[in-house]
């Protein structure tokens, strides 16, 4: 049976439904619980630095801090405990868990962080190394745990916490290579049913975790020893690593995974990816989706422009509209201009300057060998051309001025504006049309040298 | 759906109307139902369309532009890729999927991004450079292989009556 990672570990602190009620009502008795014990055990911890290793009086004192932290250990199947196994796997939970274990048990852990000497061996930490890569943390531990004198050395195999309540991740493998015979516990750990805030929840650091369980009324480990076990003849590191897993889940009625810490990494990147995409709409795939929705209306508008006003509007008709009616807070660019055909039209370059030319010229004497070799006019030029042209209904004015300047029919059927409602626009259409129709008459008469009556007789 | 048709209709008539190709002309027929366009499309000059002025409607489907309109010309027409009823056979106005001759290139056809304006300039093209390989009018076709020279005077006739003008 495989677990998904999601339910590996605990991503909410705070607990939900009447729970919370409860949270909300001891808040202000936890607040003044955390300041307390601030004081406390800031004078505790104090007194037992300055206080000689290995003594009982240290023992106690720091007994007494942890008891005032909130921490209180229990043992479970002490006829199991072995003093002399020279590595202790646990698995892991909380930052906490190692300190726990070193109550009841003395032992140390590799250090994670690079803590002065003092502060280390106080919290039970021991530098190994860890963060100069596996070879020498290898090589430390082995030299370690040659020292006989040391107390034994606690791993926690798995490498990173879970929630504890469902599954065990992967053993690392590296934990068994060291010495045939390890001593496996299990630690659970338990806070008030009425307040179950968690130990340890995904992402937190272990300040976090610290001052939720100062906040906490109490936090109780239970160390249950399951045994030693004993590395076969033949049994390779991660067959062992499997083994010890094995054994701890079924110990703490948990199941085994497959999930690594690498594994977590991801997870934890993988949610602060969403995370980071529910905090900046621009990034959601649903805004994604539909702003695909309105390029499929406005394909001329980026979707980064659509985005933009989809954020606001959460909706794609609105957005589309908006865009339609230059609503939005940024210029839309015009869409942009099409060739006026495919190149395979042969006709495509001759036309486009007898377009350019204009219908209106005031003399007549501009004849077609000047018009077919001016520049293009300018877009504004143009404009009042084509709109004249567009807007002259009666074919006899056009037909007077454009019978001088022949070749010169403008073959553009652009409206001067967009009209703003209905009958306008149709107006415009159908004159247009009408337009175009007659223009393409006058070329072909032209063209075919023709005698039309009306047109050149 | 149709809403959001009929914005996408509204901004390539405005598009269209403000700043149209040469020699097209395309709207809603009766803005009423904007869903049927007329297109007026000019035959390309140095062909043996030149000068004709063609009428076509234009049909848009309800979830346009997911799915391409249907265009037919309203005009008596004779060219290979037009069918004797005047509906145009051209790969842009195919979703693909929908293949009817089975050699055309999806890269060429219907999608949102194409739009009326890019179908009337095809439709030009086509006018000016017949696909004789995809005949939707064979007689049309053979002709054009064959005896261009009636070819082009049945052309030339086409031209004269969109124009309402007689044939010598």
């Amino acid at each position: 049976m495989t677990v998904p990672i999601e339910a590996m570990y605990t991503k909410n602190r705070f607990p939900s439904g009447p729970s919370l009620f409860f949270l909300m009502l001891y808040t202000p008795l936890g607040i003044i619980l955390f300041l307390l014990r601030i004081f406390i055990s800031l004078q505790l911890f104090l007194a037992a630095c300055v206080l000689p290793h290995n003594t009982l009086i240290r023992h106690v004192v720091l007994r007494v801090l942890y008891s005032v932290l909130g921490l209180v250990v229990r043992e479970e199947s002490v006829e199991n405990r072995d003093t002399s196994c020279r590595i202790i796997t646990t698995n892991h939970i909380t930052p906490f868990d190692h300190l726990a274990v070193s109550i009841v048990l003395p032992c140390v852990t590799p250090s994670l962080y690079d803590l002065p000497g003092a502060l280390s061996s106080l919290l039970c930490y021991r530098d190994l190394g860890v963060t100069r890569g596996r070879e020498v943390l290898r090589a430390n531990a082995r030299a370690y745990l040659s020292n006989a004198d040391c107390p034994p050395l606690l791993l926690h195999p798995e490498g990173a916490t879970t929630s504890g309540n469902l599954a065990l991740m992967k053993y690392g493998s590296w934990a068994f290579e060291l010495n045939g015979t390890v001593l496996v516990a299990g630690v659970q750990v338990w806070r008030p049913p009425l307040l179950p805030l968690a130990p340890s929840v995904l992402g937190a650091s272990w300040a976090a975790d610290l001052c939720f369980m100062l906040f906490s009324p109490i936090t109780l480990f239970t160390i249950r020893y399951i045994g030693t076990v004993k590395r076969k003849e033949g049994e390779s590191a991660d067959e062992f690593a499997v083994r010890v897993q094995a054994t701890t889940a079924s110990a703490l009625k948990l199941t085994t995974s497959h999930h690594t810490v690498a594994d977590k990494v991801e997870y934890m990147k993988r949610l602060a990816r969403e995370a980071a995409a529910a905090a900046n709409p621009m990034l959601s795939p649903e805004v994604h989706r539909m702003a695909q929705q309105v390029q499929e209306v406005l394909p001329h508008i980026s979707i980064d422009q659509i985005k933009r006003d989809l954020v606001h509007t959460q909706n794609v008709d609105l957005t589309i509209t908006n865009f339609l009616e230059g609503n939005v807070l940024e210029p839309v660019p015009d869409p942009p201009p099409l060739p006026l055909a495919p190149v395979n039209i042969p006709s495509a370059v001759p036309a486009a300057s007898s377009a350019f030319s204009s219908a209106h010229k005031p003399s007549p004497s501009s004849s077609s060998s000047s018009s077919s070799s001016s520049p293009p006019a300018s877009p504004q030029e143009l404009k009042g051309t084509t709109g004249g042209a567009a807007a002259s209904p009666s074919p006899s004015s056009s037909s007077s001025s454009s019978g001088a300047s022949p070749k010169s029919f403008p073959l553009n059927t652009a409206a001067v504006s967009f009209g703003k409602s209905a009958t306008e626009r149709m107006a415009s259409f159908e004159m247009r049309k009408a337009q175009l129709i007659e223009n393409a008459r006058r070329k072909f008469i032209e063209k075919h040298g023709l005698q039309v009556p009306g047109y050149n007789c | 759906m149709a809403g959001r048709a009929l914005k996408r209709l509204m901004t390539e008539y405005k598009q269209l109307t403000l700043n149209p190709p040469e020699g097209i002309i395309a709207g809603p027929t009766n803005e009423e139902n904007f869903f049927e366009w007329e297109a007026l499309i000019m035959g390309p000059e140095g062909t043996c369309f030149e000068c004709g002025v063609f009428p076509a409607k234009l049909i848009f489907p309800p979830d346009y532009p997911l799915s391409p309109p249907k265009m037919q010309f309203t005009c008596e027409m004779f060219h290979p890729n037009i069918y004797s009823d005047g509906r145009v056979c051209i790969s842009i106005l195919h979703a693909p999927g929908d293949d009817p001759m089975g050699y055309e290139t999806s890269a060429e056809r219907w999608s949102p991004v194409q739009s009326v304006e890019k179908i009337l300039l095809s439709v030009v093209s086509m006018l000016a450079e017949p696909n004789d390989e995809s005949s939707a009018n064979v007689d049309a076709a053979k002709m054009w292989r064959d005896d261009r020279d009636q070819f082009n005077k049945i052309a030339e006739k086409l031209v004269r009556k969109t124009l309402n003008l007689s044939y010598p």
